[in-house]
């Protein structure tokens, strides 16, 4: 089948099978590898993007449904040049160490940043206790994810 | 005179990070090759059983599965070492590749399909006809102690081996002991 949508920005066009899920679309159809395949059932977050605004695991959603739809993935997330303040606070904070969950919990503390750049530290929590890290033991993930909310809030304003 | 070093007392920022950031590290699951093909395993649903038949001809039979390797196919290989403490006797309960005509619990490898790709390889594992005629389970040490049902029927034990443990004399100790805690 043949799907339209926009990837970073970019308009795509993909022939698929109709059971091809997005994850595999992105990474093996569109050689996006930096959204990663954790557990392929929805528990581990590490195949999290951003589809049209929230954050989606896309190992359960078929590449077939993105028709129409804005992904951002983590390549998305930032230009070639400068990390985002996001990934920059994940550097500063030692928020990662193999950086296999590490697309999973930018995109969706991207998300939840974009629409609530207030979240306090249980809101972060709550938002990111689908994504599991192996590494890190969590704290300072959180405390980057505190830390780039200023960044949030000054994009809000014009 | 102690020398300065810029790297310990001071965080270091880590040079890997730059890549996992922007979803461009490289792991196993990201690599291609020309010609790569992908493996997925058909694996036992049961704890204990004996394989009574196993037909792959179906799974050959669908484009893009490459091959279907049963115990059979691999012949005689050497089973699977103990990396840890591999103390005499042990060496009868080593697990196999791929079972041959037993499966000893839930997973065990019973045959490997390869294919073009992941989903043609399930494809595989899905068309393989497989008979399982179900056995007891063993699933604690109380009935591993039984030896009601074996494992390794070979062995004629479910016990690996015996330990025996001695050090000093503790009855003595106590006896001689100025005092001791009547109970502890």
């Amino acid at each position: 089948m043949r799907v339209n949508f926009r990837v970073n920005g970019d308009p795509v066009a993909v022939e698929v099978e109709p059971r091809l899920h997005l994850a595999d679309c992105l990474r093996e159809v569109l050689s996006l590898t930096g959204t990663h395949l954790g557990c392929e059932h929805g528990a581990c977050g590490a195949c999290t993007v951003i589809v049209d605004g929230a954050a989606v695991r896309v190992c359960l959603m078929l590449a077939v449904q993105a028709e129409g739809a804005s992904i951002i993935t983590v390549e998305g997330l930032s230009s070639d040049e400068a990390l985002s303040p996001l990934q920059t606070a994940f550097r500063k904070h030692h928020a990662l160490q193999c950086g296999f969950c590490t697309p999973g919990m930018l995109t969706t503390a991207h998300a939840l940043l974009t629409e609530e750049p207030d979240a306090d530290a249980d809101r972060i929590r709550s938002a990111l206790s689908g994504n599991l890290c192996r590494c890190t033991g969590y704290i300072p993930i959180v405390e980057a994810v505190l830390e780039a909310r200023a960044a949030y809030r000054k994009a809000d304003k014009p | 005179m102690i020398g300065t070093n810029r790297y310990i007392g001071s965080p270091v920022e880590r040079i890997e990070d730059l890549r996992f950031l922007r979803g461009r590290g490289r792991f196993v699951g990201d690599l291609k090759r020309e010609g790569m093909l992908h493996a997925a395993i058909l694996r036992s649903p049961i704890a204990h059983g004996r394989v009574t038949f196993v037909d792959a001809s179906a799974a050959l039979a669908i484009t893009g599965v490459r091959a279907v390797i049963t115990a059979k196919d691999i012949g005689v290989v050497p089973r699977i070492p103990l990396r840890l403490l591999p103390l005499p006797g042990t060496e009868r309960f080593l697990q196999p590749v791929i079972a041959a005509d037993r499966v000893r619990y839930v997973g065990e490898p019973i045959a490997v399909v390869l294919g073009d790709s992941p989903a043609l390889a399930e494809d595989g594992i899905g068309a393989i006809a497989l008979d399982l005629e179900e056995l007891p389970p063993v699933p604690d040490r109380h009935a591993s102690e039984r030896d009601e049902t074996l494992l390794f029927e070979e062995a004629g034990t479910n016990a690996a081996m015996v330990f025996t443990g001695v050090k000093g004399d503790a009855d003595a100790a106590f006896r001689d002991a100025c005092s001791a805690p009547s109970t502890y």
